[in-house]
């Protein structure tokens, strides 16, 4: 197994720069997702390290050995690079087998007949395809093809293991299924993987750590799961991370509101951050869950302009001051009493915790 | 795909070699032609150029070749449009069977269709003329196939199918929400027909018809077979003349060139805007999933279309194959198509003794299959690097492919005559390796469609996964790339091999005396008047095309018609 270190990548695609002194390490043995929003660059990334794509800068390590360097014109082409590859499209060959195309990379590698045979029955039964070995992918579903091109990647027990979106195609049940599955393959067989993906589900249930793009190619926060969740470092990652609140606010008179609301906000506000409010720097940020809601009282005072029901959850649209709020409730809660609020009334708003951040870190769509 | 960091790797090789072969087989030709044309002594000569096309007979064929081209093509987009309608639109009975049936007179030589409808209609000893004379009792014939009719009629009996392909085609593409939304505003059939689906047809029925002006105004073969007797000319066949009555005379070289810089300038011409419609077409009709259009229901005519439909099949391809098997059946050409008077000496007579159709037959084998073997692979290679490959210059090489679409056999004969003759050291003329050249020149363009669609079928990830599975590039491509354009690969070689078995307008102007091919030999036994030899050796042609098709299909899976070049 091995680690990979990037040191200060830049790729550039005609005039288009897609990123630009990238510098991350995968540590051995770990589950690493590149998390970001499509077009952001990280497949690139990855295709740099599977050494499809050249550096315009940097380097690229695998393990000890320096694979792509674009200062020092070196460059390890992908077969010499002992990894494994999954893609979002599966890249099952059509006209092989199941086992056809498992034992491919042991046929390139001059594996005995033999032992290549018991591996690549190995490898299929570890993805739970055993018995379809003769099948040809034309015969098998989409999950299925997956699972094959998963244990072609695996079957060489290469040092990592990129994986592009993989899951993307499936359904939401699949999705759910082989992600489990990727997981518990990491776990037996200790590989380093890179996972590629703008799902922030798949990344927050499978890595051991992530790392957050953004637009613009830049990496805007790594850590792992819990910690990037719960404390996230910028607008733009709170955004990315789940349905996010950005709540504008104003400071009048030395009282903090809610940009066009009458009603002073009651929250705990730090004194640096009423600084920064009072420079028109920052809006506040919080999750739908993170509000109470109750029908008097409460830390402000807002309309239900819309009430969607979801089944487990309510989810409410509320209209404070200028600024349009989402909020949600436990179905069961929110019908206690026979009487859930209604389109319409009045509520009250109180927030368990608010971020603030800057304005300027959290990008337009935010505000659409 | 990635190449290397080295200053000349793979990929760099590959592109070198590419465009190498098309510059060397196709470009040089061409522009030695334009440069031939209109540059004498170092200084460009349009003085020149005005008096050569002044000559009567020059001005004659430009103005034949631009009326047979305008006239073929209203009457091919008419009868493609119409039979195309009919098949795709309409409840006539046996729809797919039909279909397929006019795709037939596409496989048809239309030259040897040209000598079958001579043997039919000449004035003086054409079978139906004959037939009516005596019917009515009149000394003169009713049909004249020595005419621009004759040929207008016959070219476009064979060429119909271009339209007829592209305007099916995308009537079962299109969308049937236009026209049922056109129904909900409570529009009738003819109404829909006339104002929605006509106008989103027009691309396809522009692009069918301005592929069969391409071919009509390069067409060598019916023009020569039906015209020169009567002493019309048409470009090409002009060219040919011209270069053979003076045995090869500069003069002669000369104004051919410049009849070829008009075939290669109004080619473009018709290329750019046939490209034009397409891409200007493409953002409405397709939609590529299955439909179900709206039926027509012909009612009281269903019968009546279906037999003019039929009849028109018995005419254009039933009458004259049976023509061309009766004939080359008959001892001597003449004589009633008695039993009596039938015999197989004909047959063998060419196939095991007479040595200008061994020959010729042998040369149409060893050539057709030398050709389509060596252009298919090299067509392969260069769809690989323009489809797959990322290298710089590759610009160059895309450019490059796109000619050989646009340049007639006629031109490619000359070009290689240019090219090949000595004055550039190697001199090939009279020899079967001049024919070879000019085959891979005129059937490049086959190779790189099929082969270049086949690559892009396979996903990129299907050779990168092979690179990350360990493979090597070549392995990459031996394993992965191509197995899976194989049937691609197949396809070309019997796209470009079949055509070039009964090939003509080329081979026409660089056969030598030992290089005849089955389509000069046939061309050159009806000029002798060797009929039922002619049409012995047609015969044979038309078997091993029927054979040929059926092997494609076995292949392939798909009907798939070689045609377009005889």
């Amino acid at each position: 197994m091995a680690d990979v270190r990037l040191e200060k990548l830049g790729a550039v695609f005609g005039a288009h720069r897609v990123c630009e002194g990238f510098t991350l390490t995968i540590r051995d043995g770990e589950c690493f997702s590149l998390l970001g929003p499509s077009g952001c660059g990280k497949t690139v990334v990855l295709r740099m390290i599977a050494g499809f794509e050249h550096p315009s800068a940097g380097e690229v390590f695998i393990g000890d050995q320096l694979v792509s360097s674009a200062a020092g014109k070196v460059h390890v082409p992908t077969e010499s690079r002992n990894i494994g590859v999954v893609f979002q499209d599966y890249a099952v060959w059509p006209h092989k087998t199941v086992f056809g195309n498992v034992v491919y990379p042991l046929q390139i590698q001059k594996v005995a007949a033999a032992e290549a045979k018991t591996r690549t029955l190995e490898a299929i039964a570890q993805v739970h395809l055993a018995g379809l070995e003769d099948r040809y992918p034309s015969q098998l579903s989409g999950g299925q093809q997956q699972r094959v091109a998963l244990a072609r990647a695996l079957v060489s027990r290469p040092k990592i293991m990129l994986l592009d979106e993989p899951l993307t195609n499936l359904d939401a049940n699949l999705r759910e299924e082989m992600r489990f599955e990727i997981k518990d393959l990491q776990r037996r067989t200790g590989v380093t993987i890179l996972y590629v993906t703008h799902d922030q589900e798949v990344a927050l249930a499978i890595s051991d750590r992530i790392g957050i793009m953004g637009a613009d190619g830049s990496l805007r926060q790594i850590g792992d799961p819990h910690a990037i969740y719960t404390d996230p470092k910028d607008g733009f990652v709170f955004n990315f991370l789940g349905v996010a609140n950005f709540i504008p606010v104003e400071r009048r008179n030395g009282v903090v509101h809610i940009q066009g609301s009458d009603l002073p906000l009651r929250a705990e506000i730090s004194p640096a951050a009423r600084e920064r409010i009072a420079k028109g720097e920052v809006v506040a940020a919080c999750r739908p869950f993170e509000i109470d809601l109750v029908r008097d009282g409460g830390a402000t005072r807002g309309v239900v302009r819309r009430r969607v029901f979801l089944g487990p959850i309510v989810t409410y649209f509320i209209t404070v001051g200028a600024v349009e709020i989402r909020a949600q409730q436990e179905a069961a809660e929110a019908f206690r009493g026979g009487r859930p609020l209604e389109e319409g009334e009045a509520c009250g708003l109180t927030f368990q915790a608010l971020r603030w951040y800057d304005k300027a870190s959290i990008g337009k769509e935010a505000f659409a | 795909m990635t190449g290397t960091d080295r200053k000349f790797g793979l990929a760099e090789l590959l592109l070198l070699f590419s465009v190498l072969v098309l510059v060397v087989v196709v470009a040089v030709p061409i522009l030695l032609i334009i440069w031939n044309a209109f540059v004498v002594d170092g200084g460009l000569n349009i003085a020149g150029v005005a008096q050569v096309l002044s000559q009567p007979d020059v001005f004659q064929a430009v103005v034949n070749s631009l009326v047979i081209a305008a006239a073929v093509t209203v009457l091919s987009t008419i009868l493609g449009v119409f039979f195309a309608w009919l098949v795709s639109r309409t409840d006539l009975p046996f729809k797919e069977t039909m279909k397929l049936l006019f795709l037939v007179p596409f496989m048809l030589p239309s030259f040897i269709g040209a000598i079958a409808w001579k043997i039919l209609l000449s004035p003086r000893a054409g079978l139906i003329n004959k037939g009516l004379m005596s019917l009515f009792g009149t000394e003169q014939a009713l049909f004249n196939i020595y005419s621009l009719t004759g040929i207008i009629a016959v070219e476009s009996m064979y060429l119909f199918p271009f339209v007829f392909i592209q305007v099916s085609g995308a009537l079962e593409r299109m969308d049937p929400t236009l026209e049922e939304s056109a129904r909900i505003s409570g529009a009738g059939l003819l109404t829909i027909t006339r104002r929605i689906t006509l106008p989103l047809m027009l691309p396809s029925i522009a692009a069918g018809a301005l592929l069969v002006a391409l071919y009509s105004l390069a067409h060598f073969g019916v023009p020569a077979v039906l015209g020169t007797e009567a002493g019309i000319f048409n470009i090409p066949t002009l060219i040919y003349q011209k270069i053979y009555a003076s045995g090869g005379r500069f003069e002669a070289i000369r104004a051919g060139t410049i009849l070829s810089s008009i075939l290669v300038i109004a080619a473009a011409l018709i290329l750019y805007s046939q490209n034009r419609i397409l891409t200007a077409g493409r953002f409405q009709v397709i939609a590529g999933k299955s439909v179900r259009p709206m039926l027509l229901k012909l009612r009281g005519l269903k019968y009546p279309l279906l037999a003019l439909s039929v009849l028109y099949i018995a005419v254009t391809v039933l009458l004259p194959t049976v023509t061309i098997f009766l004939v080359a059946l008959l001892r001597t050409y003449g004589l009633s198509f008695a039993l009596e008077n039938m015999t197989l000496h004909n047959f063998t007579y060419i196939l095991f003794t007479m040595k200008l159709t061994r020959d010729a037959i042998w040369n149409s084998f060893y050539l057709s299959l030398a050709a389509a073997l060596v252009t298919m692979l090299v067509g392969t290679l260069i769809s690989y690097v323009i489809v797959k490959m990322r290298v710089r210059g590759k610009f160059l090489l895309e450019f490059l492919g796109l000619l050989p679409f646009s340049v007639p056999g006629t031109v490619i004969a000359l070009g290689v005559i240019l090219m090949w003759s000595g004055k550039f050291g190697v001199n090939l003329y009279n020899t079967a390796w001049i024919i070879f050249v000019a085959y891979i020149a005129r059937y490049m363009a086959f190779a790189l469609k099929s082969t270049s669609a086949a690559l892009e079928q396979v996903g990129d990830s299907l050779e990168e996964a092979a690179r990350a599975c360990g493979a090597s590039h070549w392995q990459a491509m031996k394993d992965v790339v191509l197995p899976l354009i194989k049937p691609g690969m197949v396809a070309a070689f019997f796209l470009i091999f079949l055509p070039a078995l009964r090939e003509l307008t080329t081979s026409v102007l660089l056969y030598g005396p030992t290089t005849r091919t089955i389509g000069v030999a046939i061309y050159a036994l009806n000029e002798d008047g060797e009929t039922v030899y002619a049409a012995a050796l047609s015969a044979v042609a038309l078997i091993i095309i029927v054979i040929g098709q059926w092997v494609i299909k076995q292949v392939t899976g798909t009907t798939k018609i070689a045609g377009g070049g005889s």
